[in-house]
């Protein structure tokens, strides 16, 4: 691609991605005796309307002509004139489809050209900056207007864009007549004397023409964008190019940038395209301490042992994180799907690419300031959601479960009892009486410590963004440069980051044959937190965390021992062994700082025409400081303390190891560097007037990935004096005998400890394009990765990455010129290799050793010792994936417009831990053991459903469909054969990835054991019973099927869009009982559970309950339960697996722009606001109100959603 | 003005090509790794704290449980892992499919480091002394490792059956792609250890530094213990009587605790704390008696360790009253209440498997005394026994030391009194069960209820005195044939 091309479109891009711009002067065709040239046209860019024919724009003055053409088609004439003049042409294909022009031109300049091509005609031109505007003319009409002089009714009225914008050179009609009126500069036009009731049309190039009845009142026209109807110039980037979505083969896709800005629910960018593009699914899901990730999947999971996560390029780097951009300063995002798109990122490319582009300033446009500003209300978790026994139902289940004869009390001393237990066990023993323990249970049972958790333990989750931005940009220089802050405050208390972010972008052409751009990103983001405990809602139901006048209450039982053991350790030690979860919170802290820098230069250097140099250069920086401490008053403390402390009776005087005052303070520092160098040659050539295409890239590249890390620890650190102990590690690590025997050892580790990672590659590459006639595209790429694996044979690195894609773009056949409902049609099929690399360090031709060191870098008595850290591993080469792809691009209807793939993926050579002989001293390494496919099909459609007057409502409506096999993985073993061992694997040869086998439920027994069936019909309840072929299939935890269907309206200023995420065909296990035998009590020790699903109520109590309950019984005795029956019968049996379908509005956006008239007495370009609520549950296949993203899918286990919804609010100001 | 542009660009880019494809690019071993070039930096792998610190679940961990000098206390053992359990109730299975023993996996893994060593030391920088002596530490580390495994995995050893009698396979390279190996058999896998010993015996050093290392003295004693096991009494002898020769010639070489000085008044294995007297027991770095220093946690903790192992009254029957070792004994259960059966239980933290001095003054005893050198095997057991004992106390019964099979039973006997509930009895077990002296012994675990009622356990013989490998091992390789 040329240099100038790459201006035009990187300009263009920018332009239609502002919400609303100005542009003065290029896209205003406008009849040069109505308005002025300074004449303002404001159109949406965002449902860019134009056709948009562009091609060169010039660089060095506008070229002489030479044209000799016989009867060709204006469209031909244009495209030729493009090509010499080096112009943008604005035109409507379909008006110029029937003019026919004949010209001998040699060497004149282009104002002569022009005009001798246009003469005659019944079109018009207008030659504005570098853009020529071609259109229809009718200006003569005018006059006809006057020979209508006679009739009664002044028509009059005034037509507007979308915006309210007055659209001037809009063209009236009045039906039956050949009475035609143009809007004047300020949108107005007028009529006189017409018969009341005249029906008239409005129409306006790129518009939707309008028919509507007159009278004697001003009529206000609102004009409405025909969306699908005129063909959006689509740009898309690969990261080493800017291509034209028509001529590019391979699969592209580009969310709805409109729906992603308004998505301010999240930061995270990736989040924000869920359900926007096809075949790109973002997992969405919660963990045990209720924290949710998104993660991303392109085209389903091409790997088991590595990373499925797709690759990110920004500005043409590729990044290893893209966390730290501002969502808002993003212009362009384009997923490359298949091989002939991502290819030439070689063998990281395998999992898909997201290319990045951020925002910069347009060349020729006036200084723009932007503000834009959202807060979004997280608010606190759902305690309505989950389904656990209340306080009453537990107390009862306690007493029920109570069996002091199996837990005998005087086996409890270093064990957790809780307070109910103490109660039932005072009983047993006699400490108490009957009617007091009952009075204390009862008192107990009335206690619900939800809205303590909720009150006490949570926050309200907030988080704000602003940013401020001014682009703008002359001929030889334009830049965007941006200031953003970001506030978030998490759910917890005293948990929040503040990050500000700047960002510079300039282009500048200082000669005709250079230009430079540089990219500068700034992100400094400091966060802090307190040590806030994590309280689920999993937790004793009747725990309160304080009392009623309001102190916090100690709950020491939680870390373990009988008062008796913990008073004993207590006086011993002298440390006190209490635990008030509350009081944590002030006792620690950690305080990071983090500055990323990244630097993005790009030059082009023009050496012969045709041919140039472009040379990319990223460099970014990102060190993170992160402080914490941990006071002595903090229980994690104490307890270490307690550990090493030696203290035989109450009577001696501790002998502490540890410091007892001040805290433990640490400092680590992270720090991740990485460069990219990229050097290519790119030539381009045109030959017959374009009918000959060709475009050539060659090139090399360099990169490298360097992390270090490293933390300092000191002890007994006083924060304010800055001092802190010298600690003799030696007599910690002989310490014998302390207080707490499961001490003698501390948690804070080595004083000091470094890492650093470090990984390379240099790769060499081939990009080439030719497109014949203009409807025959063909593309290749070809790569060779050579990448840093310490030691690595080089045999298995040369092994090139490439792609053939080819496109027919048929809507251009004569043929088809005559089928009028189809407006575009193009076909396309790519095949091509794409890659997936091991970590770095995974392989070695020889042993690599480390440095062995004890406690605290302490050496072992053998004195100073290495160890070997891997095995010599000589037969490792990266996954490879193959990737074939079909591909229709359509638009029918002038309205419906969409694209369908159809793709295979074959990976081989999956990476994955291949169980090595035992013999070798090795239990499993790194290998290649494996292939994998994926199939899939996709649909992306747009469509524009009611376009009338104030009102327009389109729909954006994405499927994917993707199944994945895997077709082989390592030997099976004797173990993969048995039932347990295919219960627990989710990787079986012959299934999809993530598969979930169970059970065959034959339901309970009497006695409440489950039961199972066999493949041979037989029903059993004996352990071990089941080989791997007894156990069923039921799907794979993976959907199927996923998408979005996003409507949008508008009326008048109002937007309301409605984004709706599914995804179907995956399974889940659903929840299940937990709790069948044992003491009711926390699960570890210093957790905070110990209460159990409210299905526990609906087990099997009595006989004869089998036929009512699916839920096994409770027997008190473990070692009865253990071996009588074999519990996975039920827990991981296929009535407690079900779909994990759903359908979620996942946001709901409604809009407000403010109306022109309002904007000119503010004095702005534009003001909109929105508000948006996320995530409504639409559908669900399961019955059991089970919300799939808060579900472990493999326990079934509910987890504590972090919200219900989120609200947010947001203000958008163009100035 | 293309012209010079042109060729500053190609210079360019033809520079950074040339820069770029500079092989040092690519080829760097990142920080906190290494690729072994010196003989010094094999001698640090030697090292390695995995050939002398093993983690609770190996070591010994299986011998100790198996011995018969052993009985459970059921409320504690019912708690215990099941490999715990199948193993003290001689289970013919005691892993689960899926799992490898710990024991194993370390060997296994041992024997790949020096198998590395031994086969690339030679190749690198050093002076050949020093590079021979690491690989002598290697070889000799390899055979004391195949000791331990062919007295695991194969039978006892017979002379007239060894060669028949499935091995253990024999391991030489380290290559983590080697998919199958042979099983060999027991006289094969001895004759590799004896010629390892010999081989390392000729280019070890006297003296190591830390004993944690192979040395002369060491070697000697493993292959002496090698040729005792084997019957081969006189080469036996050389052996272990070079090995003390060589002991008595170092300046700072093991030597025995004498307990009536360290229980005596400020001894140093005073005083006896809720875990026991101090010293090797507890303290995990004490090699003092050790000749090759190798060491395991034998306590209870959680489901495993020696948790609700006591030993059997016969066993407490055997010590002399003033006998010192019986300090090492408790009859309160781990949580300090009184054992109600008054069943002792060892205090033991740490136990010492390696080649212990102690064990070479026994060995060497009953070598003379298979050898009816009843004099020297009554003077040598003797030299022990004071360290242990009042020396009133130690003097060897005239009756039995007068008679070769009492006083081979002594010898027995002296060995389960040093070291019960520490795993060395059941390697006695397994040769005296094909030692015609000592033919046709039962062998019986008893489980103890809360209400002291007894389950008697009686061990199923020959074959429960050899282990099953792992599944894991016959999963993997499919012609090899298991233990029945």
């Amino acid at each position: 691609m040329d240099i100038d091309d790459y201006v035009l479109t990187q300009n263009l891009l920018k332009v239609m991605k502002f919400s609303q711009i100005t542009i003065a002067t290029a896209l205003a065709w406008l009849p040069p005796k109505l308005i002025s040239r300074r004449t303002i046209m404001r159109i949406n860019l965002t449902t860019l309307i134009l056709i948009i024919a562009l091609m060169q724009a010039s660089a060095a003055g506008y070229s002489q002509i030479t044209l000799s053409v016989q009867k060709v088609s204006l469209e031909k004439v244009v495209t030729s004139l493009k090509k010499q003049s080096g112009l943008m042409f604005l035109y409507n294909e379909d008006e110029l489809q029937h003019v026919k022009i004949s010209v001998k031109l040699n060497n004149v300049p282009l104002d002569e050209a022009l005009a001798a091509c246009f003469k005659d005609l019944p079109v018009t031109y207008k030659l504005i900056d570098q853009t020529v505007l071609i259109k229809k003319k009718e200006l003569s009409l005018i006059d006809k207007v006057k020979t209508y002089l006679n009739i009664p009714v002044d028509i009059r009225g005034v037509v507007t864009d979308s915006l309210g914008n007055p659209l001037a050179g809009a063209i009236i009609k009045i039906k039956g007549t050949n009475a035609t009126v143009l809007t004047g500069a300020d949108g107005k036009f007028f009529m006189d004397n017409y018969p009341e009731g005249s029906v008239i049309t409005v129409s306006y190039v790129g518009y939707v023409t309008q028919t509507l009845t007159a009278g004697k009142e001003f009529l206000n026209i609102r004009m409405v964008p025909a969306v699908a109807a005129l063909k959006e110039v689509t740009v898309l980037s690969t990261g080493y190019q800017v291509l034209s979505k028509e001529r590019a083969t391979g699969s592209f896709s580009k969310p709805d940038m409109d729906i992603y800005k308004n998505r301010t629910g999240t930061m995270d960018i990736v989040g924000r395209l869920e359900g926007l593009v096809a075949g790109l699914y973002i997992s969405n899901t919660t963990n045990a301490e209720g924290e949710t990730s998104k993660t991303p999947i392109i085209r389903g999971k091409s790997s088991i042992e590595l990373d499925s996560s797709p690759l990110y390029v920004v500005n043409g780097v590729i990044v290893t994180s893209i966390n730290d951009l501002n969502p808002n300063d993003i212009a362009d995002i384009t997923v490359l799907k298949d091989a002939a798109a991502a290819a030439i990122w070689g063998s990281r490319a395998a999992n898909g690419v997201i290319v990045i582009t951020t925002l910069s300033g347009t060349t020729n446009q006036k200084i723009k300031v932007n503000y834009s500003g959202f807060v979004n209300f997280g608010g606190k978790p759902d305690f309505n959601y989950n389904r656990f026994l209340s306080s009453k139902q537990y107390i009862e289940a306690a007493k029920e479960t109570f069996s002091p004869e199996l837990n005998r009390w005087e086996f409890l001393s270093n064990s957790v009892i809780t307070p109910h237990e103490l109660i039932l066990y005072n009983q047993y023993r006699g400490v108490v009486s009957a009617a007091e323990a009952n009075a204390s249970l009862d008192s107990l049972s009335n206690i619900d410590n939800t809205s303590q958790i909720r009150d006490l333990l949570y926050a309200s989750a907030l988080t704000t963004n602003q940013t401020f931005s001014v682009s703008g940009g002359s001929q030889a220089y334009s830049f965007y440069g941006s200031m953003s802050y970001t506030g978030n405050h998490s759910n917890l208390p005293a948990q929040e980051s503040n990050a500000y972010g700047l960002n510079f972008t300039q282009t500048i052409n200082p000669a005709k044959y250079l230009r430079i751009s540089l990219n500068t990103a700034l992100k400094t983001t400091q966060a802090n937190a307190k040590r806030a405990v994590n309280v689920q809602d999993r937790f004793l139901p009747y725990q309160l965390f304080q009392d009623q006048d309001g102190h916090n209450i100690s709950m020491p039982y939680l870390q373990g021992w009988s008062d008796e053991t913990r008073a004993d350790y207590q006086t011993r030690s002298r440390i006190n062994l209490d635990y008030n979860p509350l009081d944590e919170l002030n006792y620690g802290y950690t305080k990071s700082n983090n500055l990323a820098v990244n630097l993005t230069g790009n030059a082009w250097l023009k050496l012969l025409p045709g041919l140039s140099f472009h040379g990319t250069y990223g460099y970014s920086k990102s060190p993170t400081t992160a402080k914490s401490y941990d006071d002595h008053l903090s229980y994690r403390l104490r307890r270490e303390l307690l550990g090493l402390t030696e203290a035989s009776s109450a009577n001696v005087a501790p002998v502490y190891y540890l410091p007892t005052t001040g805290g433990t303070y640490s400092i680590a520092n992270n720090e991740q560097r990485n460069y990219t160098l990229r050097n290519q040659l790119e030539y381009m050539f045109s030959g017959r007037n374009g009918n000959d295409q060709l475009n050539l890239q060659v090139g090399q590249e360099a990169n490298e990935q360097y992390g270090t890390f490293n933390i300092n620890r000191l002890y007994g650190y006083n924060s304010a004096l800055g001092t802190y102990t010298q600690i003799d590690y030696a007599a910690i690590s002989t310490i014998t005998d302390p207080v707490d025997p499961e001490g003698g050892y501390f948690g804070g580790g080595n004083p000091y400890t470094e890492s650093e990672s470090k990984s390379r590659a240099n790769s060499y590459f081939a990009l080439g394009s030719y497109t014949f006639n203009r409807k025959y595209s063909l593309d290749a790429s070809w790569r060779v990765d050579h990448s840093s694996l310490i030691g690595q044979e080089k045999s298995t690195q040369n092994r090139p990455i490439w792609s053939i894609g080819g496109k027919w773009l048929a809507a251009k056949e004569t043929f088809m010129k005559n089928v009028s409902w189809v407006n575009d049609l193009a076909m396309r099929a790519t095949y091509g290799i794409t890659g997936n690399s091991p970590y770095a360090g995974a392989a070695s031709s020889y042993n690599i050793l480390g440095v062995q060191t004890g406690n605290f870098g302490a050496t072992y008595i053998g004195g100073d010792a290495l160890l070997l850290q891997t095995p010599a591993n000589r037969k490792l080469s990266w996954e490879s994936t193959e990737t074939m792809n079909f591909g229709i691009d359509f638009t029918v209807l002038n309205r419906i417009s969409g694209s369908i793939d159809i793709y295979r993926k074959k990976t081989t050579d999956l990476l994955g831990l291949l169980r090595a002989n035992p013999l070798t001293g090795y239990t499993d390494f790194l290998s290649n053991i494996g292939n994998l496919n994926n199939r899939g099909i996709e649909l992306d459609l747009r469509s524009s459903n009611i376009i009338v007057r104030d009102f327009s409502w389109s729909t954006g409506f994405i499927i994917a469909y993707n199944k994945n096999k895997l077709v082989s993985y390592t030997a099976q073993t004797a173990y993969e054969n048995t039932g347990y061992g295919r219960l627990y694997s989710s990787n079986v040869v012959g299934y999809s990835l993530n598969s979930v086998f169970a059970y065959q439920y034959a339901g309970l027994d009497n006695v409440g054991d489950p039961q199972i069936r066999l493949a041979d019909g037989t029903v059993t309840k004996e352990q071990s019973a089941a080989m791997a072929t007894d156990l069923v299939y039921m799907g794979s935890r993976d959907p199927k099927v996923s998408g979005g269907l996003t409507n949008t309206f508008k009326y008048k200023n109002f937007g309301l869009s409605v984004n709706m995420v599914y995804s179907l065909g995956g399974v889940m296990n659903k929840e299940v009982n937990e709790f069948f035998t044992g003491r009711l009590t926390l699960e570890n020790t210093g957790s905070f559970t110990g209460n159990t699903s409210a299905l526990f109520a609906d087990r099997w109590k009595s006989s004869g309950d089998e036929a009512f309950t699916t839920i096994p019984s409770y027997v008190a005795d473990s070692e009865e339960s253990d071996s009588r029956r074999d519990l996975t019968y039920y827990t991981h049996a296929d009535i407690n697996v079900v779909s994990s379908s759903y359908a979620k509005i996942r946001d709901l956006t409604l809009s407000y722009t403010l109306s022109p008239g309002l904007l000119k007495k503010l004095k702005t370009q534009a003001i909109s606001f929105n508000a948006q609520a996320t995530n409504f549950m639409v559908w669900r296949a399961n019955k059991d109100g089970l919300d799939p993203e808060t579900q472990d899918l493999s326990t079934g286990r509910r987890y504590l959603p972090a919200s219900k919804h989120t609200f947010s609010l947001g203000v958008n100001v163009t100035f | 003005m293309y012209h010079s542009i042109r060729l500053k660009a190609l210079y360019i880019f033809l520079f950074t090509l040339l820069v770029s494809c500079k092989k040092e690019f690519l080829e760097f071993v990142p920080k906190g790794s290494l690729i072994a070039t010196t003989a010094d930096e094999y001698q640090l792998l030697m090292n390695n704290n995995t050939f002398y610190n093993y983690n609770i679940t190996s070591g010994w961990h299986l011998p100790m449980l198996m011995g018969d000098e052993l009985a459970a206390e059921g409320r504690y053992f019912n708690s215990t892992g099941s490999t715990t359990r199948r193993a003290f109730r001689w289970e013919p299975v005691i892993f689960d499919p899926a799992v490898n023993d710990a024991a194993l996996s370390s060997y296994l893994s041992n024997i790949y480091v020096c198998n590395s060593i031994i086969n690339e030391v030679m190749k690198v920088e050093g002076t050949e002394a020093q590079k021979k002596s690491v690989q002598a530490q290697a070889m000799a580390t390899r055979a004391w490792i195949y000791f331990q495994l062919v007295n695991l995995y194969g039978k006892p050893y017979l002379a007239s059956t060894a060669a028949q009698d499935p091995g253990f396979p024999i391991i030489t390279e380290g290559d983590i792609n080697q998919k199958t190996f042979d099983r060999t058999n027991v006289q094969a896998v001895y004759d590799f250890i004896i010629k390892d010993l010999t081989t390392a015996i000729a280019s070890l050093p006297l003296e190591n530094g830390i004993r944690t290392r192979m040395s002369k003295p060491a070697a000697e004693g493993i292959l002496g213990k090698v040729y005792l096991f084997m019957g081969r009494n006189s080469d036996a002898l050389v052996q272990l009587n070079a090995s003390i020769n060589d002991i008595n010639r170092l300046s700072n070489g093991p030597r025995l605790y004498d307990y009536n000085e360290e229980f005596g008044t400020g001894g140093s294995f005073l005083p006896i704390g809720t875990t026991g007297p101090a010293g090797p027991l507890t303290n995990v770095n004490d090699y003092t008696e050790s000749l090759v220093f190798k060491t395991f946690p034998n306590y209870n903790s959680g489901s495993y360790g020696n948790i609700g192992m006591v030993i059997i009254p016969e066993v407490v029957r055997l010590f002399d009253p003033s006998d010192f070792r019986l300090k090492f004994y408790t009859d309160k259960n781990p949580n300090g209440t009184a054992n109600t059966g008054g069943r002792l239980r060892k205090f033991v933290r740490f136990t010492r498997f390696g080649l212990e001095l102690a064990d070479l003054y026994m060995l060497t005893a009953e070598c003379k005394a298979r050898l009816n050198d009843l004099t020297g095997a009554k003077a040598i057991l003797e030299a022990f026994r004071k360290n242990r004992m009042p020396v009133a106390a130690a003097t060897v019964p005239a009756e039995i030391a007068s008679n070769q099979i009492a006083l081979l039973k002594f010898i027995m006997d002296e060995r389960i009194r040093e070291y019960a509930e520490e795993g060395y009895r059941w390697f006695d077990m397994r040769r005296l069960s094909v030692d015609p002296l000592f033919e046709d012994q039962a062998f019986t675990h008893t489980i103890y209820a809360i209400d002291n009622s007894e389950t008697v356990i009686t061990m199923d013989q020959p074959n429960r005195l050899v282990l099953r490998l792992p599944q894991t091992i016959i999963d993997a390789n499919a012609n090899m044939q298991n233990n029945p």
